[in-house]
């Protein structure tokens, strides 16, 4: 034990509580209240500190005391608390059987208030090989009259399905008994306590708990899960939650095989209607689930109908779902309109028809889980007529900035369909609302997007600079106004060259109030506009007092020194020479990983760099489940046999040749991929991976994987397997041995599984490409 | 296929008011808890078990820092919010803020369904509401009572499966705390309240007149 876990343990009263419940509970007689007080404490001491406060050790020794309360008979009040501490401490404790006979003596005992908890804690201190022992006591509660001892029973044996499966299928006629039955309450007098009385009304909740374990005994039994849709009904299932799993039942044999509901047709080929007396079964039934009037049951009928894009009944679903969305009830609203935006792209019809009307309602709905919904699902299916009224009517100003970012991602999939009004209710946010740095970065990148587009729109563009001009007047976000200068900078002389100085006045403001971060963007944004800021930069260059900025400004006024007169004709030069760049930017930093790898800078050739990755060999990016491969930059080989002068691959060549057939089936050696860790390097075995691929002409290629095995481990291995085959690839691997496998893409299967069977243990290695 | 597995819930939370668990109980199948403990215990004993690393991304079933991490991300969302359902890391929420705590209840995916989740986590408003009779649901009453609170999430959710959602029904499952040797006390009075009070006074007037006679 740490000296942490002692510190966390001063802070409660964990031990006092530990030492009293020992002392307590071996007390003869024992006091009833008193018990029943400690062990509420100790509950709450394990569920709000996590069961991991107490050690295996003391959560035994807890056990077996709280287990000596099982000698005190005729009290149902200390019996039930004592069947919630022991479902809680047996998942920790050990020796959990011993309770089992006390527990199991409860369970045959006559129905009483504290039966169902006995069964239920009895499934707890079970195990594999003890489960059978329970089946004739859960037989018997199975077909008990009481609903909760049944329930009970039947949920454990739900909970004992992973580990006693063929237990429990023996008790299927008498679960399946249980859907069918309706039991009652029996109202039992606890002993022991005095209790005020409540009716309980029986919902028929073991129907569900029966068809939940049913289904889960029959699941891989197509035929028999059609029977049970059959032979329980809703004539015969009267509780929701049975109902619910009913028509998930429906919908999970639909979509397993379509073909049940294409019998009449869904789709009616000749055009002709499919009478409603031959309609199909499975479609009446869900046609029953939407009519009836039970919400969960018509959700989930929708959710299925939806899902599974059953067309006969998705003009009702909507239909349905239109009715929910005016209930008060906000979870029913909540689920309707959850599936609404789910599936509006799908269906934009459907929805127009019948639902954006009520869906505008909800846009100020006091719910704003609900309102974002809306908003993004109107906004998903609306189009140019609906889109500008409804944008005026978001009421942006008392909602959560969670959910005005969810509004401005999906402004920002339509901006390209309606740029004016959005950019203009974008300004407007932008300029008028308070809002954090994600906010107002969300709205500037969309707006971004507008400036970027192709198309002309007329004075849209140079509105938003000019209002972005304004904006920065008085933002609070450092971030946000070196943005936006950047982008000033950029589209500033592009979009509306006549209007520099306005852009201008605007940005050399910044350089005069703001922070250095801020000047040093500024100065950049400056340099943008060569014929009117040399002065203004020269004036930079020699009065700011931060070193950034006044190297900037010497920088930026050096290069257009360099270059040609400032003219506006500079402007397409630097355009341009931008442009390249920012397309050389991936070959860079490809080229300065590897410097970074090898220390090495005398390769660095900054002539090289100009010249743009071979994109199909960058493509052959070996990512290795989980495993980050490092970048062994791109190893590149030129498309002749030139490389394979290299004496190490002549020799693989060689190999690869010999083993499938020579160069007249495989063909010419293409292209070798760059040599791939797919291990860690601390794992047993190293693994590189290196891709070849020939090509026999122009249409057939074969891929040859070449695996590179090491052996890390101090002793050798026998009989390494890769891949599905069976055959043995490597008989013997030596410590620190390093061996070539071979293996052709067909080989692999398309299971990139490297499966290392060495003699006694067995390795997976599994990725998920190669 | 999780879909139509009748464990649906993931958790039940009780949160106060700042955040801090009054209740929390996430579910998952009883064998799995207990192997995941005797894992734990074991790699413990063999001092292979670095407490921190593993903890810290665990799951959400098992790991008490995940789970206090969720449960404040969780109460951040939703204290204040009013909006009583939402969807948070893939879980549907539904939560009620009732005085000074806030009850939670959270599902395993997010494609259950939500009607049924309500109807739940109503039966257990419903009961707490019936049986802590004093001023309803709120800190201090439900900490006075926390055996009472217990017994009723644990009557209506075992391990995940919803067992029960009627309220009254849940309710009448409940006992109440022993009644040693002397069965009249103020606290059962008050619990009762004065009609209450004056028939079982009237009744306990009424034996012992009987019994001397």
């Amino acid at each position: 034990m740490s000296a942490k876990t002692y510190k966390a343990r001063a802070e409660g009263d964990q031990m006092t509580v530990y030492q009293d419940c020992l002392t307590t509970f071996n007390e003869s007689p024992i006091n009833p209240k008193k018990c029943r007080k400690l062990l509420t404490r100790l509950y709450k001491i394990l569920i709000t500190k996590g069961l991991t406060t107490f050690n295996t050790m003391e959560c035994t020794s807890l056990f077996f005391s709280i287990s000596k309360l099982f000698q005190h008979q005729n009290n149902d009040s200390l019996r039930q608390m004592v069947y919630l501490v022991i479902k809680e401490l047996s998942s920790v404790s050990e020796d959990t059987l011993m309770a089992t006979a006390s527990i199991m003596k409860d369970v045959q005992h006559v129905d009483s208030i504290i039966k169902p908890n006995a069964v239920r804690t009895l499934t707890r201190v079970l195990d594999s090989s003890t489960a059978f022992s329970a089946e004739r006591l859960l037989k018997s509660c199975t077909i008990s009259k009481d609903p909760s001892i049944a329930s009970a029973s039947i949920v454990s044996s739900y909970h004992l399905l992973p580990i006693a499966d063929q237990t429990i299928k023996r008790l299927s006629n008498e679960t399946m008994e249980n859907i069918e039955a309706l039991k009652s309450f029996v109202n039992y007098q606890p002993s022991g306590c005095e209790v005020p009385v409540f009716y309980p009304q029986s919902k028929y909740m073991s129907q569900y708990h029966a068809l939940g374990v049913t289904y889960q005994l029959k699941k891989n039994d197509k035929i028999g899960l059609m029977k049970l849709v059959h032979q329980y009904d809703p004539s015969v299932l009267k509780n929701q939650f049975a109902l619910v799993e009913w028509c998930k039942l429906i919908g999970h044999l639909i979509e397993r095989d379509p073909s049940l509901i294409e019998e009449n047709g869904h789709y009616s080929q000749n055009g002709a209607k499919p009478s409603s007396d031959n309609e199909n079964e499975y479609i009446k039934f869900l046609r029953w689930g939407c009519y009836k009037k039970i919400e969960a049951v018509q959700l989930e009928v929708c959710k299925i109908v939806l899902k599974l894009r059953i067309v006969k009944l998705v003009d009702l679903v909507f239909q349905t779902l239109s009715s929910f969305l005016s209930v008060p009830r906000t979870s029913t609203r909540f689920a309707a309109i959850k599936i609404l935006n789910q599936y509006a792209a799908v269906y934009p019809g459907n929805l127009k028809a019948s639902i954006n009307g009520d869906l505008e309602t909800l846009i100020n709905d006091s719910n704003k889980n609900i309102s974002t919904y809306a908003i993004t699902t109107l906004l998903r299916s609306g189009d140019a007529s609906n889109i500008q009224s409804l944008i005026n009517n978001i009421q942006i100003n008392d909602v959560s900035d969670d959910f005005k970012i969810i509004i401005i991602d999906s402004l920002k999939s339509l901006v390209s369909k309606f740029p004016e009004t959005i950019s203009k209710f974008l300004v407007d946010l932008l300029k008028n609302n308070d809002g954090s740095v994600i906010f107002k970065t969300k709205i500037v990148d969309c707006l971004v997007d507008v400036l970027q587009s192709e198309e002309n729109l007329g004075t849209t563009k140079t509105e938003i600079l000019e209002n972005l001009c304004d904006f920065i007047e008085d933002c609070e976000y450092t971030e946000v106004l070196v943005r936006i200068l950047y982008v000033l900078g950029e589209y500033g002389p592009k979009l509306d060259f006549e209007n520099s100085s306005l852009y201008v006045r605007h940005i050399y403001n910044r350089v005069n109030l703001e922070n250095s971060i801020v000047r040093s963007a500024a100065v950049i944004a400056l340099s943008k506009f060569p014929v009117f800021t040399k002065n203004l930069l020269e004036t930079i260059k020699a009065n700011d007092i931060d070193d950034e900025v006044r190297d900037r400004a010497a920088i930026v006024l050096s290069r257009a020194a360099q270059t040609s007169t400032p003219t506006a004709s500079s402007l397409s030069i630097k355009k341009k020479s931008h442009q390249q760049l920012s397309r050389d930017i991936r070959v860079l930093e490809s080229k300065l990983n590897i410097y970074i790898q090898n220390g090495d800078f005398s390769t660095f050739e900054l002539p090289a760099i100009s010249e743009p990755v071979d994109s199909g060999n960058a493509d052959v990016d070996m990512v290795s489940g989980g495993l980050e491969g490092s970048a062994h930059g791109s190893h590149e080989p030129s498309s002749n046999s030139a490389t394979t002068n290299d004496e190490e691959y002549k020799e693989i060549i060689d190999t690869i040749y010999h083993k499938y057939g020579g160069a007249s089936v495989l063909g010419k050696l293409v292209s070798i991929s760059p040599l791939q860790e797919l291990t860690d390097s601390s794992s047993e075995f190293i693994i590189y991976a290196q891709k070849y691929l020939f090509q026999q002409d122009s249409s057939e290629k074969t891929i040859i994987f070449n695996f590179k095995v090491e052996n890390t481990l101090d002793f050798a291995v026998q009989n390494l397997k890769i891949g599905s085959s069976d055959d043995v690839q490597i008989s013997n691997l030596e410590p620190n041995e390093r061996t070539d496998v071979f293996l052709s893409e067909q080989e692999l299967q398309d299971e990139y599984v490297l499966r290392f069977i060495a003699d006694g243990f067995e390795e997976i290695f599994e990725f998920n490409s190669l | 296929m999780s879909g139509l597995s009748v464990d649906t819930i993931s958790a039940y939370l009780i949160l106060d008011n700042k955040g801090e668990r009054i209740y929390a109980n996430y579910y998952s199948n009883p064998f799995a808890k207990t192997s995941y403990y005797q894992a734990l215990s074991e790699s413990k004993k063999n001092g292979t078990h670095t407490e921190d690393t593993k903890e810290e991304n665990g799951d959400l079933k098992f790991s008490y820092k995940t789970q206090r991490a969720f449960e404040q991300k969780l109460f951040k969302k939703t204290h204040k919010q009013n909006s009583d359902i939402l969807i948070f890391d893939n879980h549907i929420v539904l939560y009620k803020e009732c005085s000074d705590v806030c009850l939670y209840l959270v599902s395993k995916s997010q494609d259950e369904n939500e009607v049924l989740l309500q109807m739940s986590f109503d039966g257990i408003k419903d009961a707490m509401e019936l049986v802590l009779e004093n001023g309803g649901i709120d800190k201090s009453n439900i900490k006075d009572n926390y055996d009472i609170v217990s017994l009723i999430i644990d009557e209506a959710i075992d391990d995940g499966v919803p067992l029960e959602c009627e309220g009254a029904t849940i309710a009448s499952r409940i006992t109440t705390a022993p009644n040693v040797e002397a069965p009249i006390t103020i606290n059962n009075i008050k619990e009762k309240g004065l009609l209450g009070a004056w028939g079982f006074a009237k009744n306990k007037l009424a034996e012992t007149l009987q019994q001397n006679l």
